[in-house]
């Protein structure tokens, strides 16, 4: 079942305090932070948050289309080790 | 399997009854693909190790690619295929646009900070849903780093070089954090580790 739109979507409190107080004072630092379930806010676009996820800190640099969804999304809790030698490619964004 | 080839997707099923196949790419873009091109199996129980096949036909089937094969003109035949990887000489890939790479170009290539610090080597390319990460390895240990312009300045694969960005913030984020005590841990005489179940039952008997 989904959350009670009355409610607004669930923020840590913690970490949008220290992601507030860096927007103030236009600073941009990694941010650790274990809020898997945090919702990310148009707020957080620009800045990179470490987020645990059970093992390690993954650094997840927030994109605006990343706002809406929850931080545990972006930080994967399982390891697959493909192929090494794939086709697969990747650029500097 | 031979150094040197690069596994392009995975064959699922047979697909009609004149040999075609489906095919799951393992890249974002089966750009690679075009008749004439020569594709190496995988090795598989029972089936000749290192078997090529000739592209003959790539089209775009309801959920997955579906190919043909000179080699291959039945169905019997193309079921024999089934769960198989096919791989392409590295010759074969399509170049890409400048700033893009292939992952495996990537490993291996030195980490270094923009004061000339040495900070170890990429170990692999982690698919992540954001965007790729760099885990890199040197003395220091372990590190992963965003595929992004805030951390990687440039990458430069003719000198085997990818710098990185000032970012001392990066590195601290990802430091071991000492586990913090339990409540009643010092009560207890314990550390900051929670007992284990086997202790716990010898300390009870």
């Amino acid at each position: 079942m989904a959350r009670s739109v009355k409610k607004g979507p669930y923020l840590d409190a913690k970490l949008t305090a220290k992601v507030e107080n860096m927007n103030k004072v236009r600073e941009k630092k990694v941010v650790r932070t274990w809020a898997r379930r945090s919702t990310v806010t148009p707020d957080f676009v620009g800045h990179t948050i470490a987020v645990h996820n059970g093992n390690k800190f993954i650094p997840i640099y927030v994109s605006e289309n990343m706002v809406g969804h929850k931080l545990g999304e972006f930080a994967l809790t399982r390891t697959f080790r493909g192929h090494a030698k794939s086709s697969k490619t990747t650029s500097v964004k | 399997m031979t150094a040197g080839r690069v596994l392009i997707g995975r064959i699922l099923k047979a697909h009609g009854i004149k040999g075609e196949v489906t095919f799951s790419a393992a890249g974002d873009d089966p750009g690679s693909l075009r008749p004439g091109l020569v594709v190496y199996l995988s090795e598989k129980a029972g089936v000749e190790a290192d078997e090529s096949l000739t592209l003959r036909a790539v089209r775009d089937g309801y959920h997955s690619w579906l190919l043909s094969f000179d080699e291959v003109t039945d169905r019997d035949a193309a079921e024999l295929l089934a769960g198989r990887s096919l791989f392409i000489e590295e010759a074969s890939l399509p170049p890409l646009p400048e700033g893009e790479y292939y992952q495996f170009q990537l490993v291996g290539l030195a980490v270094t900070r923009s004061d000339g610090t040495d900070m170890g080597r990429v170990s692999r390319v982690i698919d992540m849903p954001g965007h790729d990460l760099l885990e890199v390895r040197g003395a220091s240990g372990e590190f992963l780093v965003p595929m992004r312009r805030e951390f990687v300045e440039w990458i430069d694969l003719e000198r085997g070089e990818i710098r990185l960005a000032d970012r001392a913030d990066l590195l601290e984020a990802q430091s071991k954090v000492p586990t913090p005590p339990f409540k009643g841990a010092a009560d207890a005489g314990l550390g900051s580790r929670r007992p284990q179940p086997n202790q716990s039952s010898e300390s009870a008997s």
